[in-house]
Order: C-alpha cells, then sequence, then structure tokens
C-alpha cells in the first residue's frame, strides 16, 4: 500500500486516544472525538517546545543523579557512599558482569542516549528537516520502547534499603542521589511523550 | 470514512483499508514509517478477560509475600515490595517512595483492573458504561506501569545482597509471582486499543 497523503492534508484528524477519524473544524477550534469524546488536536500541542523543557530539566538533573551518592550502607567497618557508576563498577568486580552491563545500560547509558536522541528529533523537527526521516521514526520508537528502564536503580535501592537493616552490623539509607536520578527518568518520559512524530513527516510533502 | 480509511498514528499518513484484511489477523505496516497499525488479535475479550483475572490473582499474591529473605548471622529480614515502598518513605525519600509506588503498585493494578472493568461485559457481548473514560485510563496506566523493570531490579538487588559479606540470601514467593505477573500484564495489554473499540461498537449496534 501506497499512502496517498496524510490526514491532516485532507482535513482530517484521527483521534490519538481511540484511532477515530474525524473531519478538522474549519474555524480551528478543537473539537471533541465523537466515539471517545477525548479533545481533539491536529498535533500534539507545543511539541517541540514541551520537548526541549522538559530536556533541558532532565539534562540539569542528570549531573546530581551521577555526581551525588544515591544510597549509603553502613557497618562495622564504617560507611561507604554508593553513586549510579559505582554500582556498576561493584557488580563488574563481584563477578556478575552481565548484570553490571544490564544496570550500565538501563542506568546510563539509555538516560544519556534518550536524551541525546530526543535533541536530535526536537532540533530536526524544529527545522523541518527532510534528514533521514524512516530512521527518525525509529529512532523514537526504540526511545519510548526503553525509556522506562531507566527506573531499574529506583527499585534496586528501594529494596536494599528495606533489606539491609541489622542495625550496627549492616545498614543501608538512600541519599539525595537518588531523587534527582528518578526526576531525570520521570522528566525523559515526558519529554519523549510530549514529543509528536508526526512532526518528523510534516513537510515531506514536497520532496514526495 | 471510518470503513474505507486508515491513518498510521505515528506519522499521520492515510491509507484505503483494503476489504479483504480488515480481519485477516495480519500485521499491517506502514509503509511510509514502519510502525505496525494494527496488530494481529490472538486471542477474543473472552480469553483476554481469562488473562486480566489471572494477573489480579497473581497481583495479589506478588503483593503478599515477601520477594527475598535475608539472613545476617541469625537475625533474619524479608521485603515485600510495599515494605520497599515504605522503607524508602520513611527513611525521606518521599518522592522516590511515590514514584515506585505508582509504577510498581498502583499502575500495574489500575492496568488489570480496567482491562477487567471493560473486558468483562465485552466478553458478553455488552458495551461497559463508561466505556471511552475505562480506554483513557488504561492507556495511560499501561505508559506508567513497570512491573518488569521491578521484576529485572528484584534480580539485581538479589544479586548484591548475595555480595554482602556473611548475608545468606533467599528468593521468596514474591519473586517468582512477579516473574508471573510480568508475563501476564504484557499479554493483557499487547491489544490493540483501536480493536477494542470496534468490538464495542460492534455490541452497541
Amino acid at each position: 500500500m501506497k499512502p496517498d497523503a496524510s490526514a491532516h492534508q485532507l482535513g482530517l484528524i484521527s483521534c490519538t486516544a481511540c484511532g477515530e477519524l474525524s473531519r478538522a473544524r474549519p474555524d480551528a477550534a478543537l473539537g471533541r472525538c465523537r466515539r471517545c469524546g477525548a479533545i481533539l488536536h491536529p498535533r500534539k500541542p507545543h511539541s517541540i517546545q514541551r520537548t526541549w523543557a522538559l530536556l533541558i530539566a532532565s539534562l540539569i538533573l542528570f549531573i546530581p543523579a551521577n555526581t551525588l551518592p544515591v544510597m549509603r550502607t553502613g557497618s562495622i567497618f564504617g560507611t561507604v557512599d554508593h553513586t549510579i557508576i559505582g554500582g556498576v563498577i561493584d557488580l563488574w568486580k563481584s563477578g556478575s558482569w552481565d548484570l553490571s552491563i544490564i544496570v550500565f545500560v538501563a542506568s546510563i547509558a539509555v538516560p544519556i542516549l534518550k536524551m541525546l536522541a530526543l535533541g536530535l528529533l526536537a532540533a530536526t523537527a524544529q527545522m523541518r528537516s527532510g534528514w533521514r526521516r524512516l530512521q527518525r521514526a525509529r529512532l523514537y520508537r526504540l526511545v519510548e520502547a526503553v525509556g522506562h528502564w531507566s527506573m531499574l536503580d529506583i527499585f534496586v535501592v528501594a529494596l536494599l534499603v528495606a533489606l539491609v537493616q541489622f542495625g550496627n552490623l549492616a545498614q543501608t539509607r538512600p541519599e539525595p542521589g537518588i531523587i534527582a536520578f528518578g526526576a531525570v527518568v520521570v522528566l525523559t518520559m515526558l519529554a519523549s511523550a510530549g514529543f509528536d512524530p508526526r512532526l518528523i513527516w510534516d513537510y515531506d510533502e514536497k520532496n514526495g | 470514512m471510518r470503513e474505507s480509511l486508515i491513518v498510521c498514528e505515528h506519522c499521520d499518513a492515510v491509507y484505503r483499508k483494503p476489504q479483504s484484511l480488515a480481519y485477516a489477523g495480519v500485521l499491517i505496516r506502514c509503509s511510509r514509517c514502519g510502525a505496525s497499525i494494527e496488530r494481529e488479535q490472538r486471542l477474543r475479550p473472552q480469553g483476554m478477560l481469562a488473562l486480566a483475572l489471572a494477573g489480579l490473582v497473581v497481583f495479589a499474591i506478588a503483593n503478599l509475600s515477601p520477594i527475598v529473605d535475608v539472613n545476617l548471622y541469625g537475625s533474619r529480614n524479608s521485603a515485600t515490595l510495599w515494605g520497599a515502598i515504605v522503607a524508602a518513605w520513611d527513611e525521606g525519600v518521599g518522592a522516590v517512595a511515590v514514584l515506585a509506588a505508582l509504577t510498581a503498585f498502583f499502575f500495574p493494578l489500575a492496568e488489570l483492573l480496567t482491562a477487567t472493568y471493560v473486558l468483562w461485559p465485552l466478553a458478553r457481548g455488552k458495551r461497559p458504561r463508561a466505556f471511552g473514560t475505562a480506554m483513557r485510563l488504561l492507556r495511560f496506566a499501561r505508559d506508567w506501569s513497570m512491573t518488569e523493570v521491578f521484576m529485572l531490579s528484584a534480580l539485581v538487588a538479589f544479586v548484591k545482597l548475595n555480595g554482602i559479606g556473611g548475608l545468606t540470601v533467599v528468593p521468596d514467593v514474591g519473586l517468582w509471582a512477579f516473574a508471573g505477573l510480568t508475563v501476564l500484564i504484557t499479554l493483557v495489554v499487547s491489544f490493540d486499543h483501536p480493536r477494542l473499540w470496534d468490538i464495542a461498537e460492534e455490541c452497541a449496534a
């Protein structure tokens, strides 16, 4: 099948909640989907601005998330502060190289690559670029699919804090870095949810 | 209009829907951006309802049972998901506790309850009340529910605990239940939302 045109060009709006097609109203007012009642937007509102704002916020918080400790363990031998990257190194040294790679990907590689990818997508959409549309569309779907895996370390810290409570023998406490880290995960998820992948194709018309 | 046209959610391309393909159970991909437009529906509402109900049972087991037991020189400790959330709250990182509670407890529960609410009448050929609201809730809960991530972090926590000298770590019922819950939730929410809308509309007619 070859696409005829974009729905927007044909004066149609497809409901993002249920997929129902409606005719766009000529007076530029927002209508509601007659099937499910969701507000109809031809494109997600303020998509590029919203993506940039959330992306910049997550970029700033990424610094404390990685420099501040996320957890402190204490025992009769003294206390140790743990950072995100420190946790990866500890797992590697203890011989669990497989889990070490998983945590590295989820906690460090995914957030960094996600922020780079969203920056690229927002910038190219803003410039109305026709560069590698198919690859950009795939990149966006990849970002959406892997984004939530960064929550891994949040749950790990919560579990360790609940379990390692043996008074003076062994103690675990969460540290402020984990809050910044959680904020980065949520903000990047919101940034990617706010981006409208249809913008990638909107200026496709002239060059087919 | 709706019978003959089909729009790609990811790039807004419009296609004429070939009638022969409408319910043939094939994967239709957008030829422009490569996203799947309609997914194959392996199960009917009855089958999906069974999975959602099983999911609720396993959800209860997973949340009531400890995930891991630890033992340090005779003193024991164990944690459930909720125990971990409360511990994070008590230790002063309330934001983290709320985030964990929403993504690992409330959204997965909302997913299963809403799926059951929607599928129960649909399985009996009736259109559920407030179907639109329920479907929007389901979609939102699906985006923010992270049972599978929690499952993996329980494994990471398990290995990290094993590395602490003198500590004996034993996986408990909750860990296996979460593994099962991950599979069930993935199956329950894999259904195609526009397709459920079509089914609901047939019921109303």
